[in-house]
């Protein structure tokens, strides 16, 4: 089964989870054929890492400072998941958007029967439409009910179940036939980032799971309906402190 | 402030607004410096420097960098006078309620002998003929003053501009001739709220079926996307400005609360989440759209964007959806974060300007009295709302 994982940012993109899960797919007999990078400028990183980590922050993180004076963090992160494909023969590919031609034009080399998308803009539906099974996702909330962003903190705010979802990828937001739910519980002690642990460690786990079944066969996507969920955005800074109240008080 | 002051203070806006957007676009959003509370006050501040310039004869339109201050605008005064009062019940400052009920008796002054209010700023009184949305945003203003003080003058001059509303329907049914610029407006949604408000007091069935009928054109508008047809200021636009907008959605949702038909909500909610989704994803919501929901401009209407805020307040409240608290929250954050409220001149400081940047099309290089009115608004709801969900938690 020819397996393409799409990434974006590689100067950024140092997750454990993904080295475990190259890791994992190789020992299954299911080495990617391809890790293509999306996003690659130093601009494109400058920018983006400004947006989420604030001029400071970026500095941090492209100094290769991932805070290992935390525990959580030095669990949370590796090394450059570029490098650790390279070290086990995943061919790397750089392109400036994952919808171009260019990319268009490795994908239809590569045949793949499986994208796997790690942390990716918008795909068109020219890109979905190439593989011979589909694209997946991690969705870090248990779908339908909960779609769009921060939805980790929204499933925990409304009282929600929390967990993930690997997913078929359509054109509509976390709108494609569901693979694999995995749920898992908040404890006490649990923080926004230990929580965001827990939720990658399940994705690298879940992906393992779906791709085998899907492998054999065996996977039985569940359609869902636009109605049964709700898209929710990117959560304001008053209702995170709530949220991180509610964890504190659990 | 005097014209160099005033030409002065322009170029900086005009550098400091793109820097703000190039911030905006690049950086995190920053957490708030002050309290809530500290906006809000500046705001008021601000609005009562509106009254004060025009001698405490109603609220002065706007502050503009080219004229300074503007006349008083009777149509704002009026909506203007109710947030005072509002404001006064949530400081428990008499100072404001005696402000509100300085502007509405001065509304009574200056209203018109056939029970309307005029067009335009106090200055065309004499030249401009009645017209139908500045006489129901007027009596917004009066219908507060009478429920707090139960004076009759207020009843007197809310049924003659009721009266007004409703006689000039039958032979014109929407109104066509009494509208600004002679067109249809869904905005009038606000106007059936009013004369609601005041059937609700005097129990004519007239004002009752005035406004029904009303609500109906305007929920008859109302495309299968949400966008409302007749919802532009002037002739031959074809577009919809979030401000109409807003106004419209305002109107359905007051009317919701009177006569709980959910078709009103239904409406609100189907416009709303529109507009809700563009400003979550960018953080930005653009002047004007057509009937496809595609942007016209790139400039913002600050004082649409905080009449929107209201509206995605009053949906959680209504009906519990989260998603319309964090909006309302994004979109006040942001205009507490335009709102100058460091400036040494009393002219500007706490006010919200029409556009962002200052040149934007909708009120341009001006501080309307009405921006700052929906500002304080939102603020005051978004404090009652954020003080119950403290209180709620454990």
């Amino acid at each position: 089964m020819n397996i393409v994982i799409f990434s974006r940012y590689p100067r950024f993109d140092k997750l454990a989870w993904k080295e475990r899960t190259l890791r994992d797919l190789t020992a299954m007999g299911v080495k990617p054929v391809a890790l293509i990078y999306g996003n690659t400028s130093l601009f494109d990183s400058f920018k983006w890492g400004m947006k989420t980590y604030g001029f400071k922050g970026t500095l941090k993180k492209i100094m290769g400072n991932n805070g290992n004076e935390m525990d959580i963090e030095s669990k949370m992160f590796s090394r450059r998941i570029s490098k650790v494909a390279k070290e086990l023969q995943i061919p790397v590919f750089y392109v400036r958007d994952h919808n171009s031609k260019k990319c268009i034009k490795i994908l239809n080399k590569m045949q793949p029967d499986l994208i796997l998308l790690w942390g990716t803009g918008i795909i068109r539906k020219r890109i979905l439409d190439i593989p011979k099974i589909g694209t997946l996702n991690s969705h870090y909330a248990i779908l339908p009910k909960i779609r769009g962003m921060d939805v980790t903190k929204w499933a925990i705010l409304m009282g929600q179940e929390t967990g993930i979802t690997i997913h078929f990828v359509s054109p509509g937001v976390d709108m494609g036939d569901i693979l694999h739910l995995q749920k898992f519980q908040i404890e006490k002690g649990d923080s926004l980032q230990s929580i965001r642990l827990k939720c990658q460690e399940n994705t690298s786990s879940a992906f393992t799971k779906v791709i085998l079944k899907i492998k054999e066969i065996k996977h039985k996507p569940i359609r869902q309906d636009k109605d049964d969920g709700k898209q929710y955005f990117v959560m304001n800074h008053y209702l995170e402190k709530i949220l991180i109240k509610k964890l504190e008080n659990l | 402030m005097n014209p160099a002051a005033r030409a002065l203070r322009l170029s900086y806006q005009v550098i400091k607004d793109p820097w703000t957007n190039l911030k905006r676009k690049y950086l995190p959003f920053p957490e708030l410096n002050q309290s809530i509370d500290i906006n809000l006050k500046h705001a008021i501040m601000w609005l009562h420097m509106t009254h004060k310039v025009t001698n405490y004869r109603g609220s002065a339109a706007a502050f503009r960098y080219s004229k300074g201050w503007e006349p008083a605008y009777p149509e704002t005064t009026g909506y203007i006078a109710k947030s005072l009062f509002e404001y006064s019940d949530f400081s428990s400052q008499k100072k404001y309620f005696d402000e509100a009920i300085a502007m509405c008796d001065w509304l009574i002054e200056i209203q018109k002998k056939d029970g309307g209010i005029n067009e335009g700023s106090i200055k065309d009184r004499s030249r401009k003929p009645s017209v139908i949305f500045n006489t129901g945003m007027v009596m917004l203003g009066w219908i507060e003053a009478y429920k707090r003080t139960n004076d009759m003058k207020y009843m007197k001059a809310l049924t003659k501009a009721g009266d007004f509303l409703e006689e000039i329907r039958k032979d014109d049914r929407l109104w066509l001739k009494h509208c600004y610029q002679n067109i249809l407006h869904t905005y009038h949604s606000r106007v059936a709220w009013a004369i609601l408000e005041l059937h609700s007091l005097s129990q004519k069935q007239g004002y009752l079926d005035t406004a029904l009928d009303i609500y109906s054109w305007v929920l008859s508008q109302q495309k299968e996307n949400g966008y409302f047809e007749n919802c532009c200021f002037e002739k031959d636009y074809r577009t919809c400005n979030t401000h109409g907008i807003a106004y419209t959605l305002r109107g359905l949702l007051e009317g919701y609360k009177i006569l709980h038909d959910n078709r009103y909500l239904e409406s609100v909610i189907k416009t709303s989440e529109v507009l809700m989704r563009k400003f979550e994803i960018k953080k930005f919501l653009q002047t004007s759209y057509n009937e496809k929901w595609k942007p016209i401009v790139d400039t913002e209407c600050l004082t649409g964007i905080a009449q929107h805020s209201f509206i995605w307040f009053k949906i959680y409240e209504l009906t519990d959806d989260i998603r319309y608290l964090n909006a309302g929250l994004d979109a006040t954050d942001l205009l507490c974060y335009l709102q100058n409220i460091n400036s040494r001149s009393k002219d500007i400081r706490g006010a919200i300007s029409g556009s962002h940047p200052i040149w934007g099309i909708y009120a341009p290089f001006q501080y309307p009295n009405w921006a700052t009115k929906f500002f304080v608004d939102a603020l005051m709801l978004r404090l009652k709302i954020t003080k119950d969900l403290e209180e709620r938690l454990p």
